[in-house]
Formats: C-alpha cells, structure tokens, sequence
C-alpha cells in the first residue's frame, strides 16, 4: 500500500506526471539508506531481484543487496501543486472580469483553488521499504519482472531529462 | 489515518492470469522476457490463438521507440493491422489507477462559476437534472438518445426503464456515452441494448405495456389541432420542431386536447406513434419539493426510504400522461392507452395499439396536462407483429471521465452499481449481432440530487404538506410561481448543463 499522507518530490524529469504513468516505462525515483555505511543512494529504480536491487546512479548500473538495505523509497510521480497554484492566482484575478458575481465567484475560486492545491501537496505519491517488501516496491521499477537475463549493465542508459 | 486522496494503483499480473485483467483499462503494458515493452490501448486478448493483440508503441530496454501502430481506422481507409504478441515472449503485465485528477474539481469549479452558476443563481429550479443521459451516434455525430430511469429519485424507487434508440445507427461495435451533467450521484445497475432486426423500412416500437411492435408503413398525420390552432408542422417530422403548451396560470393541473387525422388506407392493425419528453414542469416540482424539505431533506428521505410517509394522491399522477382515444362506431370517444414517461431531456418514442383495424379517415384524440409535454412527432403505424428482442450485455467499458475502477463489472455483475458523479462520463461498448437492427436501452438504477444552497432557504414543511397531501390544491398554489419562470426555463435548463473543462 502506498504510504499516508503528503507529497515527496523527487528531481524534475526524473518521474512522470501522475496522468503519464500509464505509457511512462521508465522506473520511479529510489531513494536508499546503506546499513553499513549509512551513505545516501539516489536514482531510477531498475530492477529488484530476490536478494538485491539495480539503480542507476550517475548512469551508471549498481547493485545493492536488499540485506545491506536499512531504508528505501520509491517516488512515482511529482504532483502538480505549482500548477494548480498558478491556476488559483489566475483564475482568482478572472473573477474580475465577473461584474457584480464577483463577490460570488473570488471566494469559490479562491476556496476551491486552495483546497484542492492543498489535496494535491497531500496527495501520496511513493512507496516505502521496509514497510512494504521490494516485491511491492518492484512494480515501479523499469523491469518489475526483474533484472531479465542477458541484459549487461552497460546497455542500459538513464532516463532522458530535459536540459535545465 | 486516512490518505487525503485516492491512491495511484499499479498492478502486476503473470502471463497466466492475463484472462482475469479487467478489459476495461485503457492501456496495458506487456514486459517482454528480454526487457523491451509494449504500451498498448485498444488491446485485447485472444484466448484462441494466445495473442495480446493491440495498437500503442514497441520500446526497448532504454525506452527507445522501436516502433508505434496507431488505430486510424476511424480516419484512415487504410487498415493498420495492430501488434500481436505470443504471449509465452511476455514475462508480466501491468496495468495503471493514476487516481482521480484534482484539477477536474478546479476546472469544474471555474466552469461552474462562469457558466452554471450565473443561470443557476437567478433560477435555481431550472438547473440541469434529471438521470443518467445516453448519446450514441446516429452516423454523423453523437446524439442525445435516452435518459435512464428519470423517477428513480431514491433507492426505494429503483426501476428499469426502457427507451428507444431512436436515431441510434446500428452497427456490430456499437457505442454509448453516458454522462452524469447535473448535480447529482447515479447509480447504474445495468445498461443493456434491447436488439431487434428489421428489413428495409421496418421498425419497432414498444407500447406502455412493454410489448414491443415491429411496424412498416408509417403514415404522417394529415390534420392536426388542438386550442391554439394548426399544429401539422410541428408534429409531422422528427425535427425537434415540438408542439408544446404553456401551463394554465391558475392551475397547473389543467387539461387540453389535440385532435389528429390519418388517412388509412389498406385495413390492417395500426398503432399511434408518439414522440416525445416533458417540459421542466416535473423537475420544477421535484427541486421545489426538495426545497421545501430545506435542512431536513436527509430526514424526509430516510422516512420516504422505510415507508413512513404515506401520502394521498400522487402529485404526478394527478399531472398524468398523455391519454390517446378513438372514436367507435358511434362516435364516442374510447380510452386507446396512456404513455407516461418522466424526463425532459431526450425525446422518446412509443405506440399505442389501437384496439379495431381502422379504415378511411381516423381521427384520434390525446388528451394531456397543459405545459407538461413537449410532442415532437405523431404517425400511425401498420402492425406487423409482436415481436422480442435480443439482450446484449456490454464488454467494455472505458472511463472517459470518472472514479470508477472497474466500471465494466459495476454494470454487468449484480448487486453493483457504476456510480458516476456530476461530469463523469463514460464510453459503454456493445457486440451487436445485426448492422440493420432497431436499438433500445434498458437501464436500471437510481440516482440522487445534491441539495443546493439555494433550495435550503426556502424549507418550509405547511408547503411540504400541502404538495404531498392535497396536490390538487398545491398545484393551484405552485401556479404563480412556475408561470414567472416558464418561459425561460427550458433554455436555462440547457445552458447549465454541468460538464468537466
């Protein structure tokens, strides 16, 4: 199950919109604490097998045994709470234009725009490990069927993401 | 502690359970053993040959386009044959919930604000209601055909309710959209297609009695009038050109009459032909009622729900249907049968069956409520037999607009229902054995009105008791105050229609 109950944003184009998960066959943002040396590991989830996990880090391949795991999350996908942000100011700065509705139309606008801008900041958009099992967490990996055979670390090359 | 919103659901599937991935998702994505993946729509299985057939894109294990099939068949003449995957090279299969979309309620909202709200301020019992609304193509575009179940305001009420596909072009992958475009929430038992094949000229129709008719011949009317005048030209084609009256100022139960001749030639069985729907003098009264029960409203509604409220006559009973009379050898006036549909939304088409073959000149009499019925048509039939129709259970269901999950098994399994909540919409598909085939929906459900803020402010139980008690004196009562909206009702109706932008 996905966790309760607010957003966690990984690095722009690193994961999909929420809408574009359907088509999107790329894996979601993995954040991982190692046991041992209690470093921070970030990147795009690749593959989970039985007793470890695939990343790619700086582009490059690496393999973690889920035994030297302490923690791990998987972000799916970044919410659009700027958006609808943007959307409520503007829309807000419409209701102008609504004459004597005004009075009306600002506070529905500005109600309606702040609470749903404030339901998609809470809207749960990762998975956590050890609280969920990797098997849960490998559905949003690019190979949740796992690490499939004959693939060599090298031909595989980072998700594209747009120049900022 | 509870999520604030729906969570996004992915779900795996191994290749041997392939048959038991609902067909309702629009896309599927295949992982293939070697890593390269499919993402296909359009997509079903093929249990025969083991093939998951379907159009979308090929990538390999970078997520580079391999290559994509698009379904151009609506555009294109040429045909794009779709990928087909052996399914012994698919390791898993994954299907995606992304979870209700927020901006919905905000566009909806800003929707709502400019367009809706402006009407539904100034009358607010002339908003958009009434019951899950049905298009289907008629070969150009979609077109209003049915509302479902429109008296179904509550559980207890629940009904089937059969209407005719009028326009409707018959083919073997037919097409429904239903929509929810008023304030309310819908739950449908089932959306089935009642299939009839024809020749030719040949249709059927189905009488109050649900009896269904196959007819050829049809006859237009050759006179028609009623207290205004002539009213030929409104009832002579299927135009939306209507013939309508306005209610009587003092009494909204008021009756009038139209008198229509046929010329029969070749004695045989004939059957009055109706087309028609109700104006907004029903839904005036239903939201008025609502009113009246102001704060309350969840209360009266429980009591309505466990019988505790009994009432004297039926307030729209007391309105009726439209009653159709012949007249016998001597010249006096017989009761044919009655059609009494509730809905003001798409216009439905019935026959009476006339009880003696007619001959020569008929004249024929309905007798109607003033300013409850909107009569877009009229035409006597030759009846060529009763006949049953086929019923087709929907396959596929996609969500065009909408919360639901697995909106096909809400409609096809029992004891379920496909809710849908103001600007849902959702694209319902049919298997139909015959391309020239007479359609209709039969549709079960209920559905329920949102209280709006308007109507509370008018709570008043000495109206309440006055309307379900003494309707013939409410309806005297309630007369003033329709007549100020009447004539504007109608296009306020239309123009709020709630829809998500």
């Amino acid at each position: 199950m996905l966790n309760c109950c607010s957003t966690i944003k990984a690095p722009i184009g690193s994961v999909p919109n929420r809408k574009a998960l359907t088509t999107d066959a790329y894996g979601g943002w993995l954040e991982m604490t190692i046991n041992s040396s209690n470093d921070s590991i970030t990147g795009e989830f690749i593959a989970a097998n039985e007793d470890s996990i695939y990343i790619m880090q700086n582009g490059e391949i690496q393999i973690y045994a889920i035994s030297n795991i302490s923690f791990a999350r998987v972000i799916i996908f970044n919410n659009a709470r700027g958006a609808y942000l943007i959307w409520t100011v503007a829309g807000s700065l419409l209701t102008i234009s609504n004459g004597g509705f005004f009075i009306f139309t600002l506070p529905t606008v500005l109600v309606s725009g702040i609470l749903t801008t404030v339901a998609e900041s809470k809207r749960v958009n990762y998975l956590d490990y050890p609280s969920n099992g990797f098997k849960e967490l490998s559905k949003y990996a690019r190979f949740p069927q796992g690490m499939p055979e004959g693939i060599k670390a090298s031909d595989l090359n980072p998700r594209l993401t747009p120049k900022r | 502690m509870s999520c604030a919103t729906v969570p996004v659901r992915r779900e795996t599937k191994k290749v041997n359970e392939i048959a038991n991935i609902d067909p309702s998702f629009k896309y599927i994505k295949a992982h293939l053993l070697d890593g390269n993946v499919y993402i296909l729509y359009d997509w079903h299985f093929d249990t025969t040959a083991n093939l998951l057939n379907g159009y979308g894109s090929f990538l390999d294990i970078n997520r580079n386009i391999i290559s994509s099939r698009g379904n151009v068949k609506y555009r294109a003449k040429t045909y794009i044959e779709p990928y087909k995957i052996d399914i012994s090279d698919i390791s898993l299969l994954e299907t995606n919930v992304p979870g209700p979309s927020l901006a919905g309620g905000l566009t909806v909202v800003t929707g709502v604000t400019a367009g809706i709200g402006v009407y539904c301020l100034i009358n607010p019992k002339a908003c958009f209601g009434s019951c899950p609304t049905f298009y289907a193509s008629n070969g150009d575009t979609l077109e209003i055909q049915a509302e479902g179940f429109s008296s179904s305001i509550s559980p207890s009420l629940e009904k089937n309710d059969i209407d005719m596909l009028y326009t409707a072009r018959a083919k073997n992958d037919f097409v429904l959209v239903v929509t929810n475009e008023a304030l309310e929430t819908h739950s449908i038992r089932y959306a089935n297609v009642l299939v009839f094949e024809k020749q030719n000229d040949e249709r059927v129709f189905h009488s109050p009695e649900g009896i269904f008719y196959k007819t050829k011949g049809i006859l237009p009317p050759t006179g028609c009038h009623n207290n205004n005048g002539e009213c030929l030209a409104e009832v002579v084609n299927v135009d939306r050109i209507e013939l309508f009256s306005l209610a009587d100022p003092d009494n909204l139960d008021s009756k009038e009459e139209i008198i229509v001749t046929f010329e029969v030639e070749n004695d045989g069985k004939v059957g009055l032909l109706i087309g028609k729907r109700q104006t907004l003098l029903t839904t005036f009264l239903m939201y008025q009622g609502l009113a009246y029960m102001g704060e309350s409203t969840t209360y009266w509604m429980a009591e309505f729900e466990r019988n505790k409220i009994t009432t004297g006559e039926n307030i729209f009973g007391l309105l009726g249907g439209i009653e159709v009379f012949s007249k016998d050898t001597y010249g006096n006036w017989i009761l044919e049968g009655e059609i009494n549909e509730t809905g003001p939304i798409a216009t439905d088409f019935n026959i009476i069956p006339l009880a003696n073959n007619q001959h020569g000149e008929v004249e024929l009499k309905l007798r109607l409520n003033k300013g409850l019925w909107r009569i877009d048509y009229l035409g006597l039939a030759t009846i060529s037999e009763q006949v049953a129709p086929i019923l087709i259970q929907p396959y596929q269901v996609e969500t065009i607009t909408g919360t639901e999950t697995f909106p096909l098994s809400n409609l096809i399994e029992n004891n379920k229902y496909l809710v849908t909540y103001p600007g849902d919409s959702y694209r319902i598909k049919y298997r139909l054995p015959f391309e020239n085939a007479e359609l209709f929906l039969d549709s079960q459900g209920f559905y329920l009105e949102w209280i709006r803020d308007e109507w509370v402010r008018e709570q008043n139980f000495r109206k309440l008791n006055l309307m379900f008690n003494r309707p013939s004196q409410y309806l005297k009562v309630a007369a003033p105050e329709y007549k100020k909206i009447e004539p504007f009702m109608e296009e306020t109706f239309w123009n709020s229609r709630y829809e998500k932008r």
